[in-house]
């Protein structure tokens, strides 16, 4: 991809996607901005992660998949003629809702990465490997067992070892789906802090059904329910004096 | 302390016989409970039962092993280790008198030839079916033919071998009719258990490494292949088990030799096996014979029973060190 003039790093366009005949987003119009957190909130099924996914084309995958309108990534058309989707992946890291590691030791859970995309010096490999886990948080508490299967680590410690993984390859933007839904309260808060912290270097955009950890952890919000974008603005202000009732509804637990 | 506290050492033997009578006790009455009420009798009898039933299963195979070993374990162990050597090093000889080299290395040559055959061709094939075709016609007929494969007669593979590879294909019997044979054999085995170690490994796993940018073949290489790794090479050992004792296959597409083949295909190429020289020596009237072919039996029975353990070694291994 070259590099094009844009304001935003992430901008989406009137943006539909369908499963087979079912209409799962519907027109959604938004940006994300370079270095913040953007949480994406809305209620079980509403097309959150279908949203998530379809930055990062990982909905491709899916054979009944179709979708319509403009996604420009760095000012490109990601569903664009001749855009390769192995460097867009490379440059959206992606962690999921459960932590996946892969079945090797925590080094070759984050060197995997740089790997594929072709680098095989063994001195960077283990500066990227240890620089990728302190920008985790993790460094700290597996320096001395890097060669022990990343699976053995505990829940909170195997996400946040996801979190390393997606930034081995040093993404600009981070994707994250209900990264600490399945994760204990202190697992989760300190995964939490590991975001704003984050926020520093890299676009992160999170996908979650919690409206307190929104307001804690981001900066502008995204409301969405049944498909449809209802609202779109700082989180402060969304959450404060949300504009439309549904996002009321939703604030205050009337629906979720 | 004070001294008037009994020391712990001379309290214990006393503390251990009320806690023997208590567990009396409780026996007592809990088999009393048994006769008292129908329900706990029934339940009882069905414990039984299932006692039972376990033994007649596990039976058959220590009987098998008895009467295995008490006859050829005398062949195989009357001179130390020289007889035991000498078993499966000399080759048999004058009027069979000898060892069985020729079936020992036989049965190793015809295994590694179609294990180097089948194994790949399954793998590769599970792989395809699972991680490259949607689920559909084609998947559907993959799995509904290597099921059928499965439940085929071994003498059918064996009239298929010697009908397709020996006459039409005109290989002629031998070492690789033979083995191709078995690699047919070994396909359904491997090619299913490959299949459910993969279904196993979860969406999520493939998901991070697209998610990285890596191709579908890297992903199914480096992460998929990986994770299924026990699984696959549980079943593979399974199938070698599986085929290792297999003789109407071999019957009628690797010959028979008293020596070790010197060819892949040809004349040289005749090829003696383990339960290929069970069979011929249990049937033949000569007393010597049959002890041999018990000791024959011993051996082979060993050699499966180590591959199991070693399938077992390798997945417990491989999956600690993984997963």
């Amino acid at each position: 991809m070259s590099t094009q003039e844009y304001t935003n790093v992430i901008e989406v366009e009137n943006l539909s996607t369908w499963f087979g005949s079912c209409k799962i987003l519907k027109e959604i119009s938004c940006y994300f901005e370079d270095n913040s957190v953007t949480a994406i909130m809305g209620p079980s099924g509403c097309g959150k992660s279908t949203f998530l996914r379809t930055l990062n084309r990982l909905n491709d995958l899916v054979p009944s998949f179709r979708q319509k309108g403009i996604v420009r990534f760095m000012g490109e058309n990601i569903y664009g003629q001749g855009a390769s989707v192995y460097d867009l992946r490379k440059r959206i890291g992606m962690v999921f809702q459960k932590p996946n590691p892969f079945p090797m030791s925590i080094y070759d859970n984050i060197a995997y990465g740089p790997k594929l995309h072709g680098l095989n010096d063994k001195d960077e490999l283990d500066k990227l490997v240890e620089g990728s886990l302190k920008k985790a948080a993790l460094w700290d508490e597996v320096k001395d067992e890097l060669d022990k299967p990343g699976p053995n680590l505990s829940g909170g410690q195997q996400q946040r070892l996801c979190i390393a993984r997606a930034l081995s390859v040093n993404p600009p933007v981070l994707l994250m789906d209900e990264p600490v839904s399945s994760l204990d309260p202190i697992s989760a808060s300190k995964i939490e802090e590991l975001i704003t912290d984050l926020k520093k270097d890299y676009t992160i955009i999170l996908v979650t059904h919690n409206v307190q950890q929104a307001f804690r952890v981001s900066d502008q919000a995204a409301f969405l329910y049944l498909g449809e974008l209802v609202e779109f603005d700082r989180t402060k202000r969304i959450l404060e004096a949300p504009a439309d009732e549904r996002t009321e509804a939703f604030i205050t637990g009337r629906i979720g | 302390m004070s001294k008037t506290e009994t020391p712990l050492d001379e309290r214990a033997p006393d503390v251990f016989q009320s806690e023997k009578r208590e567990r009396l006790k409780e026996f007592k009455s809990s088999m009393l409970n048994i006769v008292k009420s129908r329900r706990n009798f029934k339940d009882f009898l069905f414990h039984i039962i299932l006692g039972i039933g376990i033994i007649i299963i596990i039976m058959p195979f220590f009987l098998v092993l008895y009467q295995v070993a008490s006859v050829g374990f005398g062949e195989l162990f009357s001179n130390g280790f020289d007889s035991f050597s000498n078993f499966f090093l000399t080759e048999p000889g004058r009027g069979l008198m000898g060892g069985i080299r020729n079936a020992f290395f036989g049965t190793i040559f015809l295994i590694i030839l179609a294990s180097a055959v089948g194994i790949p061709l399954s793998v590769f094939g599970a792989v395809y079916i699972n991680e490259y075709t949607r689920p559909g016609r084609i998947r559907d007929m993959v799995e509904f033919t290597s099921d059928v494969l499965a439940g085929i007669p071994s003498i059918v593979f064996g009239a298929f071998g010697f009908a397709f590879l020996v006459g039409f294909l005109g290989l002629g019997m031998g070492l690789l009719s033979g083995s191709l044979t078995l690699a047919f054999m070994m396909i359904p085995t491997v090619l299913r258990t490959t299949q459910e170690a993969l279904r196993a490994v979860p969406m999520s796993l493939r998901e991070a490494s697209l998610a990285l940018g890596a191709t579908k073949w890297s992903t199914t290489w480096n992460v998929t292949m990986r994770a299924a790794f026990p699984g696959v090479i549980t079943g593979v050992l399974l199938a070698i088990g599986r085929v290792m004792g297999e003789t109407a296959p071999l019957i009628f597409t690797s010959g028979n030799s008293l020596t070790t083949p010197t060819e892949i295909v040809g004349p040289g190429s005749w090829v003696a096996s383990m339960p290929y020289t069970i069979w011929s020596y249990i049937t033949d009237p000569r007393q010597y014979l049959n002890i041999k072919a018990h000791a024959t039996a011993v051996a082979l029975m060993t050699m499966v029973l180590a591959i199991d353990i070693v399938a077992n070694i390798i997945s417990r291994k491989v999956t600690r060190r993984l997963v």
